[in-house]
């Protein structure tokens, strides 16, 4: 493992106690605020239809990305049903999935969203559902340490000699102090805090990122870079094949 | 006679742009998502009020309410939090820092923000 890299140990199923469940009443509240005052900014008459246009988009993917952190609530509560496959999944087809997925959020923000292209790449085992809210999860937070302009990328790594696929979502925003990297870090594998005061948030999206990977018998983890950070899943090549 | 400048610190860009925009007809708004570009931004010019969150992504309303109280002029500037955790602060707590008024992000319209920022300025 390099330096300045973090992994995090299997977890067990998701128990949210009271504090936690006040985190999550946090977390909401911050979409649903934004989604509010830009519904009473329409209420401005001499808004134009240009305008109006905007702020109709602003609050269709405010209200998707709040959205997306209720599901990932729900689904991490039937974590226990084995109601989920695990199967060989292609990474890349997965990858410009979630890029597609979340292409207008990002354009809304002026940013963009790339997921590398690579012509060949071992599959991977995991939930293809859970996978894919992992990922969501990793770039709806690297939209918020991004520039303006600037991109996020998604790659596909190979590691322990083609055992282990690393899906990172690598920010090229300004490096975080390495107290608030520290206060993120320790995000990835504790459940999630009430806010007082966060970098960001109570780290919920990720915690449930963390048993979500656990789940598929994989790992989360992040590393911090001179410009940026990359947040990464680690999951089990398919040995699917070789067999062929 | 010159217009009021208004310091907006806060990093919900979609936010800090309807501020903008409600603000930007009375007064001159500059802007900023966290507190180390809001120093900035004082050091070059005057800033007449403050708008401030509690809930930035690399650092606190706090540390910057500390800072600004750290040096003359800066303490002087009257500041209006406008957070999520409203409920959580009293204005007996941080009219030591200058803060004169706190809106509730949750219940607050815009009429609010003009209003508090009229009688802070008045």
């Amino acid at each position: 493992m390099k330096r300045g890299e973090q992994r995090i140990q299997r977890g067990s199923s998701v128990q949210y106690d009271v504090p936690s469940l006040v985190a999550a009443a946090h977390e909401l509240k911050s979409p649903l605020v934004l989604v509010r005052q830009l519904a009473l900014a329409l209420e401005d008459a001499t808004l134009s239809e240009s305008q109006r246009a905007v702020l109709l988009e602003q609050i269709t993917l405010t209200s998707e990305r709040a959205l997306r952190l209720t599901s990932d609530l729900t689904r991490s509560m039937r974590l226990d049903d084995a109601l989920f496959q695990l199967e060989p999944i292609n990474p890349v087809e997965l990858c410009a999935q979630v890029a597609q997925e979340l292409g207008p959020l990002y354009r809304a923000h002026n940013r963009r969203i790339v997921a590398k292209n690579y012509r060949h790449s071992l599959l991977l085992v995991a939930n293809r559902d859970l996978l894919r809210r992992i990922l969501l999860n990793f770039s709806d937070n690297a939209l918020h340490y991004s520039t303006k302009g600037g991109a996020v990328v998604l790659s596909i790594n190979s590691l322990d000699q083609g055992k282990t696929i690393r899906l990172g979502v690598r920010d090229f925003g300004p490096a975080l102090p390495i107290d608030i990297w520290r206060t993120l870090r320790s995000k990835l594998n504790t459940s999630p805090q009430t806010v007082h005061a966060r970098p960001q948030s109570s780290g919920l999206g990720l915690y449930i990122a963390s048993q979500f990977a656990s789940q598929m018998h994989g790992s989360i983890g992040a590393i911090r870079h001179r410009d940026g950070a990359t947040f990464y899943v680690d999951m089990r090549a398919s040995e699917q094949m070789s067999l062929l | 006679m010159s217009r009021a400048t208004v310091l907006v610190i806060e990093d919900e860009e979609w936010l800090q742009s309807r501020y903008q925009a409600m603000l930007e007809k009375d007064y001159d708004v500059l802007t900023a998502a966290e507190g180390q570009t809001a120093m900035e931004l004082i050091d070059q010019r005057p800033v007449s009020v403050i708008l401030l969150d509690m809930l930035l992504s690399v650092s606190t309303g706090l540390t910057l309410l500390h800072e600004l109280q750290s040096y003359a002029d800066t303490a002087r500037i009257p500041v209006i939090i406008a957070s999520t955790i409203a409920d959580t602060l009293t204005i007996e707590q941080l009219q030591p820092y200058g803060v004169v008024r706190i809106l509730d992000k949750t219940t607050m319209t815009p009429k609010d923000i003009i209003s508090s920022i009229r009688s802070a300025l008045a």
